[in-house]
């Protein structure tokens, strides 16, 4: 049988910003997710800010690791829950960042791993690349998810995210 | 006229028990890339490696670009008997924790080498970019995944998935 | 498959898309395969009813050393992209970045002609790509390996322009594309 990505919900942030982009109720049929985000934080002082996930409410039981570029060298970390990274105020007007968050086994009774590739752009020679390693040591099966600013208290007009489910 | 989806689910399997080598055989020419996604657990902390064909030649290479949570670098095996996708990003004991996503692109073609791109992850050890190369113009029809090399002891334990996606393009 | 509930969060003018029962997602909207080959391969008239693009290509340079893979958004050839990458050649890890660049780039994925057979490989994300109030960042996953020498990259590029992108152009950096070169176009629906 052949089987398809399916568009779960996209969420565009509009002109009052959103201190949060949420998805509930996620439907349980499906095996894997991808959440794609295009956005900008209105972080002060900086080009980016990293962008924070949260399943199911929950806050708690995130690690990983972090490799990332700056556009002069590069160098790894710890993280916890970052899982993108989107522009900020002093990039470039109307950049955005594009991430990739990818999911497999969301509805599991194990621990969850997540895949994260992202990018922002600024018409400068610093703008930061990562890759992320992410674990939510938790085996409930995620039923919604969240990602907000990690600095920045609200993700700017035109930010977006699409979530897909893949079986 | 029905339509033909593009991102097609070919196979999947979830280990219930112990494998020594997990095999995707007879995969349809009919696609244009391959996409595999992986979670592995094995019962010795050890790397994903692959053939494709059941070939132990000599024709497998690779660049890793990797980040340890400290140390972020590069490393490089040529002309190799076995391709390999992980090298921080490996899998552990413990189920859900690792995951690799693997993009095999122009997997018929058999008038061109196998290029591979994968990300490989795990939160506790390490993040994996690599690109693999199998120097073979055969079509892949068979691909094969071991832990701890094909030759070793180690398995794949309960709760390791692999799923096996073909991505039809369009027309020329 | 349907959504049964969403949550707003008092988010003002946001947007939630309803699920159709047209579940094909990710579609094809063109492919060149070359037979021979070809300085450029473009694509013109992108629909504007997807979300996102996606461009899969595995390329071969036709000169004695590896190319980028390069491209331009509808026509413009100005200084008004930027780009940057974060990438690994077996030595060591390297980042690096440019601004008012003509042009945006997959590093090193066009392989040289030097290495029989070897071709390189890139996946190419566009997000947004027709949204008007936007400029246009991309994030690419890409590399070459030729059982001597490789390179894998994260790179991104942003086009400094909100206009929707209706053609791509995409190019080597010096040299053309070789046979068997290969660029498909994929849209991934609202």
């Amino acid at each position: 049988m052949a089987l398809q990505i399916y568009k779960i919900a996209t969420v565009e942030v509009g002109s009052a910003g959103a201190s949060s982009i949420d998805f509930a109720s996620i439907p349980q049929g499906y095996t894997d997710l991808k959440l794609v985000v295009c956005g900008r934080s209105n972080r002060a002082s900086s080009v980016f800010d990293d962008i924070l996930i949260s399943f199911n409410g929950s806050t708690s039981s995130f690690t990983g690791r972090e490799l990332y570029g700056n556009g002069a060298s590069a160098a790894s970390i710890t993280t916890a829950r970052a899982a993108s990274i989107a522009t900020a105020s002093t990039a470039t007007t109307n950049a955005f960042g594009n991430s990739e968050i990818y999911v497999p086994n969301y509805t599991s009774a194990n621990y969850k791993s997540f895949s994260v590739d992202g990018v922002q752009e600024t018409n400068a020679t610093t703008a930061y690349a990562i890759m992320i390693a992410g674990l939510w040591s938790n085996t409930a099966a995620i039923t919604s998810l969240s990602l907000s600013p990690s600095v920045g208290t609200s993700f700017d007009q035109y930010s977006t995210a699409t979530l897909y489910g893949i079986l | 006229m029905a339509k033909t989806a593009t991102y097609s689910l070919i196979a999947s399997t979830t280990l219930t028990g112990t494998a020594a080598q997990i095999d995707f055989n007879s995969i349809p020419g009919t696609f244009t890339d391959l996409v595999m996604v992986i979670t592995g657990v094995s019962n010795s902390n050890d790397n994903i490696f692959y053939r494709f064909n059941g070939s132990s030649s000599a024709f497998y290479s690779r660049t890793d670009l990797y980040g340890t949570g400290t140390t972020a670098s590069s490393i490089r095996a040529s002309s190799q008997t076995q391709g390999r996708l992980t090298n921080y990003g490996y899998p552990s004991t413990t189920v859900g924790e690792q995951n690799t996503i693997w993009h095999i692109m122009d997997y018929a073609n058999t008038t061109t080498y196998k290029t591979s791109l994968c990300r490989s992850n795990r939160a506790s050890s390490g993040v994996d970019a690599m690109v693999n190369l199998f120097s073979s113009t055969s079509a892949i029809t068979s691909i094969s995944l071991a832990t701890n090399t094909f030759t070793g002891t180690a398995n794949w334990q309960s709760g390791t998935t692999a799923k096996l996606y073909g991505i039809q393009a369009g027309s020329n | 498959m349907s959504i049964t509930r969403l949550t707003t969060n008092g988010l003002t003018g946001t947007k939630y898309d309803t699920v159709s029962a047209d579940n094909y997602y990710m579609e094809p909207i063109a492919t060149t395969l070359l037979a021979s080959s070809q300085a450029t391969i473009s694509f013109t008239n992108i629909p504007q009813n997807y979300k996102h693009l996606q461009v899969r290509a595995f390329g071969k340079s036709t000169t004695t050393s590896d190319q980028d893979l390069r491209w331009q958004y509808n026509g413009d050839t100005s200084a008004s992209y930027s780009i940057h990458y974060l990438l690994g050649n077996g030595s060591g890890a390297f980042a690096a970045g440019a601004a008012n660049n003509t042009l945006i780039r997959a590093n090193s994925t066009l392989v040289r002609s030097t290495y029989t057979s070897v071709y390189g490989a890139v996946v190419i994300d566009i997000l947004d790509y027709a949204n008007p109030y936007k400029n246009k960042t991309s994030r690419h996953l890409g590399g070459s390996e030729n059982n001597t020498s490789g390179q894998i990259i994260l790179d991104s590029g942003c086009w400094y322009n909100t206009a929707p992108i209706t053609s791509i152009l995409f190019y080597p950096s010096s040299g053309n594309f070789d046979t068997y070169s290969r660029i498909s176009l994929y849209g991934l629906k609202a």
